[in-house]
């Protein structure tokens, strides 16, 4: 129970860094703001899991990282969406939105016609 | 402080992967912390709580860095893959545009590398490899040293449990045939069980079984390819067909594998039959009974080791069964625990030659492969030259590259991948020449029936890969002085383009080389000279007979027929016709020839002699037909030799040789003297000169000969040799003896014709081989050397041609040019001479053993070889030399 919420955590996750780093280089903390801030505290990950989450797309080659200066002239480390990462992020998109858009229309649902309960 | 050594090495290297991520997640951590701080936190609370939210740190550390390594694994090789191809590319263009230098490098180490996998393959397939077509022969053990009878082997069989199958055999001499073609040849009677212990495969047909050793059973036999080949010629499908063994009809049930043949490869394929079909056919008149009697022990064991079992199980349940099986039967098993403790029982792969053979076998393996490394070091040692001498042209493109940055690990890579790829490319080509060479051996029929055929000397998986690796290793060891030197070009040197410093070290690296290549060569030229004087030398011995005129034959009439009378006529009458033939003086018979690998020896006791406790009881004896001994010229020292009228109703009398006649009665007449036998008594009535019985160098020996007429019951019915004393070429007696012997008794086979020298060759084999194999491969070393000498004086030459201008032009005389370059040269070679007759006195110590007659320290030879090396070694620089004395002064001082 607890592995399967991770792994399709995993996957969402992926996909919300995706996003995240689609307007241009940013670094880890910024991500973790950002999220946090987007989604009013909604969407509370630990933030450690967010790096091995990065890394592992950075291997897939999605995204491209590099070292900087922060805006605190401190060494950091800077992600941005390569375009393979492009194409990735508009397919993960769109089945997402599919996805979430199937399970509401569900819930919104009465009960069906012509069955007896 | 190791792992942070360690992190700082790995640094050098590559990113430091851990140190990234420890950065980048404390950065995160110093942000939340700033933040909460901003808010008004404590500082150590802020850190708590930034550690907190952030999760385990540890953890995420530990995958974060276990993913940064892997990727880093991932693009090093792939980076590696990629510099290793370039250098590959990059080399072998380099090779082709300097196609003069890769040909001369390529052809040396062929050379070099070929001779090695020739000696491999040949070793491979007498010591290494195990019995071909036997599945997992070294599973398989022999019980060697003792014969049992077919009951004893059931009981051992059914009571072992170490052995997954136990089979047994038994290797008979028979008379094959198939109407056309008559051959004495082996047959191994075996137990129904014996191809499946071995895991042999049938070619065509089956294999025998346990159901042809059925009462009943109709007689078949299985055969080798070879063996089909020779009877059947051009008709490979045998199977249905009928061969006579021993003149009973037996049908061919099957061929076996192409690879089987037979678990002792120093013997010709046999042909298989079973236990049973072998009772029918055996010459004596052998009935059913026969093989169940316990008493008759004739058959070796082989057995399957089970899984997991060991040879040390398989013992102590034979030991068992052998003392149960004493214990059971008392008459006849007496002994057989004693027999079987102290028999070898070890894997057939092992013994694929008998285990004296194997002894020498492995010494002379060993000094043959040391030999054709040391060609091998000397085509190197060429080779490295040419790299050295290349070097120099290059050293322009080397010093540039260095200039603008390239690391000189990088420039040693790639000069090193020239060179292994230079020595692959040699290996390839070495193939070739080992494929051929192993043709041209097969042509030659080694001593014996062992050829290179028989041995199935063939390029094996085993010796190509070991072919490579020795090309590498030689690629990588005689191409890092070179690449070394390349990768140290200075710049500045190079765009100047005079280079005296340089050039020097380079020259030191030749001349040593070159004196390496003095000393092995002298080495392999004083090991040939050891043979061949010791070859002379067992040419010279004389063995006591006169064996220039002599041819022999051998028959076995006890073969066809168990009748000693018929043997008896036959003998006589062959005799009689081949006297009266003109060109032959003399025709004799005898059990066994001088100079023999196999004797007969007897129990015995003197009439009027007690021997002394612990001499030896047995004496070895010949039985002979009366012109035994004026076929070899063997000369009468007393009394009389035999004569017609020494037959087998007279008296027995026996000729004993001078060794005899002064151990046993020194100072008296032995003839008259009687020698005790089993059931016989002979008196003497002669004493001969010695001769040498079976090797050239053994001691002295008691020898007895009897009358072949009065023994016939025992000799006259196993093989019996034909000497016949011809006036001209011995060669040409053999057809006529053929001829006599079909005439007289059309159907014994006859075999192993050859003049007597052919015969007794085996006794200097071992000089021979060494003679020849040393011979060959120091003439090689010595061709090389003198290219090598060439090729480094010449190159010298054009190194000092502004040097030896000015001295030409300051006044200097063409022929102190000449002695200029001759004496260097000669001190080189001098020094390497030295280091040579080091190097041989030690290592001919080892060769000591197979000489003959001279020690390994010869005086005569060590001073030729010197003599030969020094002239060769001033012929090749003689050349080069001589170029030198034409350099025209003002043109070398004008060009570089």
């Amino acid at each position: 129970m607890v592995r399967q919420s991770v792994e399709l955590f995993q996957g969402t996750l992926d996909v919300l860094i995706l996003k995240a780093v689609s307007w241009g280089p940013v670094h880890g903390y910024s991500i973790a703001r950002w999220l946090q801030q987007t989604t009013d505290d909604v969407l509370r990950v630990e933030e450690g899991s967010l790096y091995p989450a990065l890394h592992r797309l950075e291997g897939r080659g999605l995204i491209a990282a590099e070292w900087g200066l922060s805006e605190n002239n401190r060494r950091a480390k800077f992600y941005e969406l390569t375009a393979k990462g492009r194409q990735q992020l508009r397919v993960e998109a769109s089945t997402w939105a599919r996805f979430a858009d199937a399970v509401s229309r569900v819930l919104a649902t009465g009960q069906p016609q012509g069955r007896t309960a | 402080m190791t792992t942070q050594a360690w992190r700082r090495y790995l640094t050098f290297w590559r990113t430091d992967v851990e140190a990234d991520v420890d950065e980048e997640l404390r950065f995160h951590l110093e942000m939340r912390e700033r933040e909460y701080a901003a808010a008004g936190r404590q500082p150590d609370h802020a850190h708590a709580e930034a550690l907190r939210r952030f999760g385990s740190l540890a953890s995420v550390r530990d995958s974060c860095t276990q993913i940064g390594r892997e990727r880093e694994r991932r693009v090093r090789f792939r980076d590696f893959v990629a510099t290793i191809r370039n250098d590959v590319v990059f080399a072998t263009r380099q090779l082709v545009r300097n196609r003069g230098f890769t040909l001369a490098a390529v052809l040396t180490l062929s050379l070099g590398i070929g001779a090695n996998g020739l000696v491999l393959s040949v070793v491979n397939a007498v010591l290494l490899r195990p019995i071909p077509g036997a599945v997992d022969p070294s599973r398989v053990v022999e019980v060697s040293g003792t014969s049992v009878s077919y009951p004893s082997y059931r009981d051992f069989r059914d009571a072992n449990p170490a052995l997954s199958g136990l089979a047994a055999y038994a290797n008979r001499t028979t008379a094959v045939s198939n109407g056309k073609r008559t051959e004495v040849m082996p047959v191994d009677a075996v137990t129904g069980n014996y191809f499946r212990v071995l895991g042999v495969r049938p070619a065509l047909g089956r294999l025998l079984t346990d159901r042809d050793g059925d009462p009943g059973a109709a007689p078949v036999a299985v055969l080798s390819p070879g063996t089909v080949a020779r009877f059947f010629p051009g008709e490979p499908d045998v199977v249905g067909r009928s061969i006579d063994l021993n003149g009973v009809p037996v049908t061919i049930v099957g061929v076996a594998d192409r690879d089987f043949r037979g678990i002792h490869l120093d013997s010709p394929e046999p042909i298989w039959t079973s236990v049973q079909t072998w009772m029918a056919l055996a010459p004596t008149s052998f009935d059913g009974k026969t093989l169940e009697r316990r008493g008759w022990s004739w058959l070796t064991m082989v057995g399957r080791l089970g899984p997991g079992a060991t040879i040390a199980q398989a013992r102590a349940a034979l030991d068992i069964s052998a003392a149960r099986q004493e214990a059971a039967y008392p008459r006849y098993a007496e002994g057989l625990a004693k027999a079987i403790a102290s028999s070898p029982i070890a894997p057939i792969g092992d013994g694929a030659l008998s285990s004296v053979a194997h002894e020498t076998t492995i010494r002379a393996a060993a000094v043959v492969t040391i030999v054709v490394m040391i060609v091998l070091l000397i085509c190197c040692a060429n080779v490295c030259n040419l790299l050295l001498a290349r070097g120099m042209s290059r050293r322009r493109e080397m010093g540039v590259r260095l200039a603008i940055g390239a690391r000189a690990s990088r420039i040693v890579r790639q000069l090193l991948t020239e060179t292994v790829v230079l020595t692959v490319l040699a290996a390839a080509v070495g193939l070739a020449l080992t494929q051929a060479g192993i043709l041209a051996l097969n042509q030659v029929d080694l001593v014996g029936a062992v050829s290179t055929t028989t041995l199935g000397v063939h390029v094996d998986g085993r010796v190509m890969i070991y072919m490579i690796v020795i090309a590498v290793v030689a690629g990588v060891a005689f191409g890092l002085a070179p690449a070394l030197q390349g990768a140290r070009s200075s710049v500045t040197d190079a765009l100047k383009d005079s280079t005296p410093g340089a050039g020097r070290a380079r020259s030191n690296g030749q001349r040593l080389l070159l004196i390496g290549q003095v000393a092995m060569s002298l080495t392999l030229v004083i090991g040939a000279g050891l043979f061949t004087r010791s070859l002379q030398r067992a040419l010279a011995i004389n063995p006591g007979i006169d064996a220039t005129h002599v041819a022999v034959a051998s028959v076995n009439v006890g073969l066809i027929r168990r009748d000693s009378a018929r043997a008896g006529q036959i003998y006589d009458a062959v005799t009689k016709q081949l006297t009266s033939i003109a060109g032959i003086r003399f025709a004799g018979w005898a059990s066994t020839l001088p100079l023999d690998e196999g004797s007969d020896s007897y129990g015995f006791s003197l009439d009027d002699y007690v021997l002394p406790p612990g001499a030896t009881s047995e004496l070895e004896v010949s039985d002979v037909s009366p012109q035994f001994f004026s076929a070899f010229s063997i000369p009468l020292v007393r009394g009389r030799v035999f004569t017609e009228h020494d037959g087998p109703a007279d008296p027995h009398v026996a000729i004993i040789n001078e060794t005899m006649a002064n151990r046993y009665w020194r100072g008296r007449d032995p003839v008259g003297k009687r020698v005790l036998f089993g059931g016989d008594t002979v008196t003497v009535v002669g004493v001969v000169r010695d001769i040498k019985y079976h090797e050239l160098r053994e001691p002295a020996q008691p020898f007895l000969y009897r009358v072949l007429d009065q023994h016939l019951q025992t000799s006259g019915l196993v093989p019996v040799n034909l000497v016949v004393r011809t006036t001209e070429d011995p060669a040409a007696a053999l057809g006529v003896m053929q001829r006599v012997l079909h005439e007289v008794a059309p159907e014994v086979p006859v075999y192993a014709q050859s003049t007597f020298a052919e015969r007794s060759g085996h006794t200097i084999f071992a000089q021979q081989l060494g003679a020849s194999v040393l011979g060959v491969f120091s003439v090689l070393a010595v061709l090389i050397t003198a290219v090598g000498i060439y090729g480094v004086v010449g190159y010298g030459v054009t190194q000092r041609t502004r040097e030896i201008g000015i001295r030409v032009a300051l006044g200097a005389r063409r022929r102190s040019v000449l002695g200029l370059i001759l004496t260097e040269n000669a001190r080189l070679v001098a020094a390497g001479l030295a280091i040579g007759l080091v190097l041989s006195a030690a290592a001919t110590r080892a060769l000591s053993s197979f000489l003959f007659g001279i020690g390994a320290t010869d005086v005569v030879t060590y001073a030729t070889a010197i003599l030969l090396l020094l002239a060769i070694g001033g012929a090749a620089a003689l050349v080069p030399a001589l170029r030198a004395t034409k350099i025209d002064p003002v043109i070398a001082l004008r060009t570089e």
